[in-house]
């Protein structure tokens, strides 16, 4: 067991490096992609600065130093999710209808492992410092003060969010082991992602539901941001944050075990 | 193999007739029956703009909480433009800009250069194949699914109807001139479909379907004023909603229509440039 993770941590390290050196070689491409990076996380600001240009608004109860607290917040979990799970969006095609599945599977190594090794999108992590100067803003609107305790907590919450995406992805990337269709549910879970950078309070009950109980995006970013903004009422779900990071990965892998021992090569 | 000869005889009849138009109209007809084949994606992709619409749905009922107006619009007309603004996008959207790139990295384009047809007019044919498909098929169930959900008010009147419509045909025929020659410049980079899908994000909120042009600072409108991205939905919207009347419905549809006009002449520009780097890549 304890040789099995060495290795992988090992290795891990190997593909990384690898694959920055790849991403090098290409500088054009790499600096199309950070400035692309920064734009993107720019445009929800810009929306949320001009739905609240009168200060006096508010989406219940939240005023505009709230949601873009939530929304800077929410950038942590997104990006890391981007930079470290690209490839569970090419299982569908690219491993099991193109056939490089098999290539995987002629390894001794965890196949989920080495699909999520062989692309890292490092570029998503320039959206950090956009994600850390909002909520610097919104900190000083809100008269927040962060003590050193925030921290620690603030990174697991941030891992925590990356991990409730990455099980839910998993899961869903999962399902093509057994329908295998190039784009599948990705796409609108992939939208869905868009609820969890508002306050879950706006959305009418059924959303609610769905985003706290089956599609958990709710603990994501908007329950921990809670943590941070000092609401109380909502401490408990922040705290129960990563168990439910715990439960969708545990979900994401025994899916995707299940749907590896179903999996039949396209046999061409 | 039956398809392939059914098709050339089509084809054949046609070419006599009227033969430069029949070659663009063909693969306005083939794209249409691709789109066709895909048809789990096709039920999802409804769902999805089910999830759009809900966002942003919400998000303004809440900001409507406890006030009446909002920089002139009511709480009925912005829920109705989100509603109707994704439902245009629905039909005015378009991927020739990845199909576009996915066929210079996979050599297909290779094909193309050699046929004596025009290469834009080609892609715009694609993508017209596209929305007529979407036309006829996807955007008829996301409107029963919008109205059924969400609150929907019908357009101001029967005049401002009929220029909804008009303005919205112009907003498909911006979006292909964009989407080529976003196309074209993305052959030189490798991975480029972060950048695709960000230009999109980029255009939803250029293009006012996230919020409308005139609740922007002044700086932003009189940028607007010279970029093609406000003619894709904001004006079909403000249309929609009778908030443009008169001679301004003109003036709303003239810009459409310079627009267009604008895009298919950079296209083209960009593309004669291109062309030559792409045939010494080959070479």
């Amino acid at each position: 067991m304890f040789e099995s993770i060495k290795l992988h941590v090992t290795l891990g390290a190997l593909y990384l490096s690898k694959f920055l050196k790849t991403r090098l070689e290409y500088k054009a491409d790499l600096m199309l992609g950070l400035v692309t990076g920064l734009l993107f996380q720019c445009i929800t600001l810009v929306f949320i600065d001009v739905l609240f240009a009168r200060q006096s608004l508010t989406i219940g109860g939240w005023n505009r130093g709230h949601v873009l607290f939530i929304y800077g917040f929410s950038i942590f979990p997104l990006n890391l999710f981007f930079a470290f799970f690209p490839n569970l969006y090419n299982v569908g095609s690219k491993y099991i209808i193109e056939g490089n599945f098999d290539r995987i599977l002629l390894r001794p190594l965890n196949s989920l492992f080495q699909i999520l090794m062989e692309e890292v999108d490092i570029e998503s992590l320039i959206g950090l410092i956009i994600g850390g100067a909002i909520m610097y803003y919104a900190s000083a609107e809100l008269e927040l003060v962060w003590s050193l305790w925030h921290m620690p907590v603030f990174c697991l919450m941030a891992i925590s969010g990356m991990l409730i995406y990455g099980g839910v992805f998993t899961t869903v990337a999962s399902f093509s082991f057994w329908w295998p269709d190039r784009i599948g549910l990705m796409a609108p879970l992939f939208n869905m992602m868009a609820f969890g950078k508002y306050p879950i309070t706006i959305f009418n009950r059924f959303l609610q539901f769905i985003l706290m109980w089956l599609i958990p995006f709710a603990f994501v970013a908007f329950f921990p941001a809670t943590l941070f903004m000092g609401v109380e009422s909502f401490y408990t779900h922040a705290l129960a944050v990563p168990v439910v990071a715990c439960v969708s990965m545990l979900v994401g892998m025994s899916a995707w075990t299940l749907g590896v021992r179903h999996y039949e090569s396209t046999g061409s | 193999m039956t398809g392939g000869e059914c098709r050339a005889g089509s084809t054949g009849n046609a070419v006599m007739r009227w033969p430069v138009m029949a070659t663009y109209i063909e693969y306005l007809r083939i794209s249409f029956h691709k789109m066709l084949a895909y048809r789990i994606s096709y039920l999802i992709g409804v769902f999805t703009y089910g999830i759009h619409v809900a966002v942003y749905y919400y998000l303004y009922k809440a900001l409507y909480a406890e006030t009446e107006t909002i920089n002139g619009y009511k709480v009925d007309d912005m829920l109705t433009y989100v509603a109707v603004g994704w439902i245009c996008k629905s039909f005015y959207l378009n991927y020739i800009d990845r199909e576009l790139t996915d066929d210079v990295q996979s050599g297909q384009v290779a094909m193309d250069l050699i046929k004596p047809i025009d290469f834009q007019a080609m892609y715009f044919s694609r993508g017209l194949g596209h929305s007529a498909f979407r036309l006829v098929l996807f955007t008829p169930p996301i409107v029963v699914l919008t109205v059924l959900l969400f609150s929907v008010n019908p357009p101001a009147d029967a005049v401002h109807a009929v220029f909804f419509i008009f303005s919205t045909l112009m907003s498909v025929l911006i979006y292909l001139g964009i989407n080529y020659i976003i196309g074209v410049l993305a052959i030189f980079f490798l991975s480029i479909r972060g950048v695709l899908y960000s230009k999109n994000l980029v255009i939803e909120l250029l293009s006012g379907l996230l919020v409308p042009i005139d609740w922007f600072p002044d700086w932003f409108r009189t940028m607007s004023a010279f970029l093609p991205f406000q003619g894709i939905a904001y004006y079909p919207l403000a249309i929609y909603l009778g908030r443009i009347d008169g001679v301004e419905l003109l003036q709303a549809v003239g810009f459409q229509a310079l627009w267009v006009v604008i895009m298919i002449g950079v296209g083209r520009f960009i593309w004669m440039l291109c062309q030559k780097r792409i045939l010494i890549q080959g070479g």
